[in-house]
């Protein structure tokens, strides 16, 4: 059904371009002219919006100086992405106790002296009672950003009478207003990014996600915060309904200085960065790593993976093997480099013939990927499959005896790579380590918080391995084969879609997720062209076909052509 | 006899006659790029380039050489509180004091003029009781090798030591303080008030030198560059140093000073070279409170592990040593002399006393006094300004893949 349904709609759409009606053109039917394979879309979601999103958001709603003090419920890392797990997951009653203690402050901030003349629109008549024409010009201010979406006029009601009952019982305005404001804050309307589906036009039967809702998955992806004013007056106008409107923002947003903030929320979620959070160190083993160190190596890589994917716009295979980097002095100590600068960031370049090159030899690999006073070959190896080769690596058994393993002192298996070869004699071991060892002993050159090492106990380290045939003799040559090596090509463009829209792709997305693929390679695999490719989809976009109750809620009949299509 | 040799500091002639001297040497041109680091110790083969970190730098500690009775036969010099309970007139309240040092070390601090540290030309000087053995660690800073130094055109007449590895050696610091409990780590006072704060004073950030040795390869003869820097020296939270920190040279030209040396093997020689090290003391009012140690030399052997260890002796400036150790707390100064067990009449007199070196023509007294530090230092980056002609054309270019 599916390749007939698309190739009329092709045809449809060059006939309507040919007879010079652009305008006729709707969303429902452009997509399908540009080469992509349909898939079938994604549950309406409520995704909660990250502690970086929350941040952000409040951020760019009320300014970089209004500080968001407190403690986020932990996000949970579903199908290897936070992202995923953000739209599973929900808010205990603790949590919302906390997001209601931020909104408490965030809202004291926003109506304290310091900052009402800025952020308020008007001042009231009197700041001992109620104002309703002030309090609805602030909340008429702040909802639309709030709520990314202009809020009812019920809604709108009800805050001013909050507002204003609040400001009659404290004798203060402001009180009222911030009274009010918390709700705002506290409303799931703004925790959670909330899809809403509407009609298609000339269309019975069919839904799709509006406006707003389309605004809020642009601007998550590609600048990791709410959307802006410019795009949600898109959203109202209808633009995004179109492919040329929605192009229009996308390239705008990816174009902007904010879409630094996209891509560094993504290669976070992607490379597992949260895991810093919990990064220790021992002291007496690795005196010179501390939690700074371990903040200056994580934005060490981000900084790396911003200037060489967004800034100078390469491809992203490179990231395993560039030799440019920044570096603090902190760092500089781990890497035993020279820096020049007292204090903050310089430019890095790893000389020819450095052992450091790329993504995997940097402290925010080597280091967070190791036990806390020794390296380890296994956790690495599996970092490698997992996050970057999207392969999954069992848990080992219970029963399993890690003693050999973990001794280091033994002078019989003086390096690592000695103690996992006595360890994979056990047949229940052996499957997974050879596995997740390979690429793994290839970082042996660096020890348990990243430092070069040539030796281990007095033996000399062999960092020659093979990761799925292609093998090397040392970091550098790791690097290159992962450069080479299509899946971590393939894992990338999954693992940025499964971000996007926070479900992976489904068995039918075969034919979907080539057809990115290809494109990220036509693109020279460029990542900002990959999320555009992503952005402009029609997939990014798409919702199920309404069934049951949906279908019911919005009078439609169970069975359409469109859900027969789709089936 | 008794002349003192030759040194040189970082000038604008020294330093383009350095410059032409090494490009001659051919070896200049690596070091030609914008930026500029020394590399740790663990030096690759292509020249010699090696950064250090001073982690420790203290006056030579001679106490365990000679028992306390050879050593201080006349006793210890009085401290403030011994000074105060003496001057006082017998009765009770001496009783009492005599009975009770923290009573002691409080009346004292009541009793005692803060201008005394400030001006202690103009008090009453108690001599200080000096060291009687003749065995000390120092090092012959004027050549001569009798025990009786007769002194000469740029020296004064003293006493030498004895090494403990043989030869004769000056150290009229230790003369001098050897028998004062301030200076003294052996004996049981408040703490030996040069080790406890400075070398505390050097973990809190308050003074970091560094040292980088540079050179053509397979030669013995080096230069060696002396700064502080404002960076504090890298210890862990364990208090151990740490190697690989870069380390910014003082923007002060005060604070950086080149001379020649010899690296022979492993142990490193300099030439003698003044030397003014930043002490960024928390009661610092000027520049008084510095190290200014003129004519200084450094043995010091180059570990292959990244560490140094060594001695560097010269004449220590006579008014910067009192203000730097003695005298260097003002208005707070009393309390630290009466726990510390000093007068600083006394010591500013001892210091006059024992000087030996830099004779003054007009006045025909001694403004240096020998002195021997033991200094350990560990690998790190030194790094220079860009904008500092010639020691950035000497030091430029550590390649980062050297360590």
């Amino acid at each position: 059904v599916f390749p007939k349904f698309k190739l009329t709609r092709g045809y449809l759409i060059l006939a309507l371009l040919a007879v010079g009606l652009p305008a006729a053109i709707g969303a429902s039917f452009v997509f399908q002219g540009h080469g992509e394979p349909a898939m079938a879309g994604g549950p309406i979601k409520m995704r909660r919006l990250s502690e970086a999103q929350y941040r952000q958001s409040v951020a760019d709603i009320f300014g970089e100086d209004i500080k968001v003090v407190g403690r986020f419920e932990p996000e949970a890392r579903r199908d290897g992405l936070l992202a995923v797990g953000d739209s599973q997951i929900g808010v205990s009653p603790a949590g919302f106790e906390q997001y209601y203690a931020m909104a408490r402050d965030i809202s004291a901030q926003i109506v304290d002296p310091t900052h009402r003349d800025r952020l308020l629109p008007c001042a009231p008549h009197a700041v001992d009672t109620r104002d309703d024409g002030c309090a609805q010009a602030v909340f008429q201010k702040f909802a639309l950003p709030l709520f990314r979406r202009p809020p009812s006029e019920a809604r709108m009601k009800e805050l001013v009478s909050i507002a204003g009952r609040a400001a009659e019982a404290h004798k203060d305005f402001y009180a009222g207003l911030q009274f009010a404001l918390v709700g705002m804050l506290a409303s799931p309307d703004f925790i959670f990014r909330v899809d809403v589906t509407e009609p298609v036009p000339g269309e019975p039967g069919k839904l799709r996600l509006d406006g707003y809702s389309q605004a809020m998955r642009i601007s998550y992806l590609l600048v990791n915060s709410s959307p802006d004013a410019e795009l949600l007056a898109a959203a109202a106008r209808g633009d995004l309904a179109t492919r040329r409107g929605r192009a229009k923002q996308i390239d705008r947003l990816l174009a902007s200085p904010k879409a630094e903030a996209g891509i560094r929320a993504f290669f976070s979620d992607f490379l597992g960065f949260d895991e810093f959070e919990h990064l220790e160190k021992d002291g007496a083993v690795y005196p010179a790593f501390n939690q700074k160190v371990a903040r200056d190596a994580k934005e060490q890589t981000l900084r790396t993976v911003v200037d060489l994917l967004l800034t100078r716009h390469e491809d992203y295979r490179d990231l395993f093997t560039t030799h440019d980097t920044f570096m603090t002095r902190r760092l500089g100590m781990i890497y035993g480099v020279p820096v020049e600068s007292r204090s903050g960031w310089e430019p890095f370049h790893f000389a020819e013939g450095d052992p450091r090159a790329g993504l995997l030899a940097q402290i925010s690999f080597t280091a967070l990927h190791s036990h806390p006073g020794r390296s380890s070959p296994t956790i690495r190896g599996k970092a490698i499959r997992e996050l970057l080769l999207c392969q999954i690596v069992p848990p080992p058994p219970n029963n399993v005896n890690f003693a050999v393993v973990q001794d280091t002192s033994n002078p019989n298996f003086k390096t690592a790579r000695e103690r996992l070869t006595a360890h994979r004699t056990e047949a229940t071991c052996a499957g997974c380590h050879r596995i997740v060892d390979p690429p793994g002993l290839a970082l042996e050159s660096f020890d348990g918080a990243g430092q070069f090492r040539t030796e281990e106990n007095g033996a000399t380290i062999d960092a020659g391995g093979e990761l799925n045939g292609r093998k090397f003799n040392d970091a550098i040559g790791l690097g290159q084969a992962l450069h080479d090596d299509p899946a971590s090509v393939s894992c990338l463009v999954n693992s940025l879609y499964r971000y996007a829209a926070g479900r992976t792709v489904g068995v039918g997305g075969k034919d979907w997720i080539g057809w990115l693929n290809q494109g990220f390679a036509d693109d020279g695999y460029r990542i900002p062209d990959l999320m555009r490719r992503i952005a402009m989809s029609e997939a990014f976009y798409a919702i199920p076909a309404p069934t049951g109750q949906i279908a019911a809620f919005a009078g439609i009949p169970e069975s359409t052509p469109s859900h027969e299509a789709q089936k | 006899v008794g002349k003192i040799s030759k040194y040189r500091v970082e000038a604008g002639r020294g330093a383009l006659a350095a410059i032409i001297a090494l490009t001659a040497a051919g070896i200049a041109g690596p070091y030609c790029s914008a930026s500029a680091a020394s590399e740790p110790a663990a030096a690759p083969s292509a020249g010699i380039n090696r950064g250090y970190v001073v982690t420790y730098f203290q006056t030579a500690h001679s106490f365990s050489l000679t028992k306390d009775e050879e050593g201080c036969p006349d006793g210890y010099t009085p401290g403030l509180a011994e000074v105060t309970l003496d001057s006082l007139p017998a009765g009770r309240l001496k009783d009492h004091l005599a009975k009770s040092q923290p009573d002691r070390i409080a009346w004292a601090v009541r009793a005692a003029n803060p201008e005394r540290c400030r001006t202690p030309w103009n008090f009453e000087r108690p001599p200080v009781r000096e060291v009687h053995s003749k065995v000390a660690f120092g090092m012959n800073l004027d050549g001569v090798t009798a025990e009786d130094d007769p002194g000469g055109d740029t020296t004064c007449a003293h006493k030498k030591f004895v090494s403990p590895a043989g030869g004769m050696v000056d150290n009229q610091f230790y003369r001098a303080f050897g028998c004062t409990h301030a200076y003294n780590v052996n004996h049981d006072y408040s703490g030996n008030l040069v080790e406890d704060q400075h070398h505390g004073a050097r973990k809190d950030g308050e003074m970091t030198i560094l040292i980088d040795v540079r050179g053509a390869p397979n030669s013995e003869d080096v230069e060696v560059g002396f700064y502080s820097s404002e960076d504090p020296t890298p210890f862990n939270n364990q208090g151990k140093p740490m190697q690989k920190a870069s380390l910014s040279i003082s923007d002060n030209p005060r604070y950086r000073a080149v001379t020649h040396g010899k690296l022979v093997g492993t142990v490193l020689t300099t030439d003698p070279v003044d030397l003014h090290f930043y002490f960024n003391w928390v009661h610092a009012h000027d520049d008084s409170e510095e190290y200014f140690i003129r004519a200084a030399r450094l043995r010091m052997e180059l570990r292959p592990d990244g560490t140094a260890k060594g001695s560097l002796g010269g004449y220590w400036d006579v008014d910067k040593a009192f203000f730097t150790i003695f005298g260097h707390a003002f208005p707070y100064t009393p309390l630290e002399e009466a726990s510390f067990g000093y007068t600083c009449p006394a010591a500013y007199a001892g210091l006059r006393k024992y000087a030996d070196g830099f004779k003054n023509p007009k006045t025909g007294q001694c403004d240096g006094i020998s002195t021997v530090f033991d200094i350990e230092a560990t690998q790190a980056f030194v790094i220079h300004p860009k904008d500092q002609d010639r020691r950035a054309a000497v030091t430029a270019g550590a390649p980062s893949s050297a360590r």
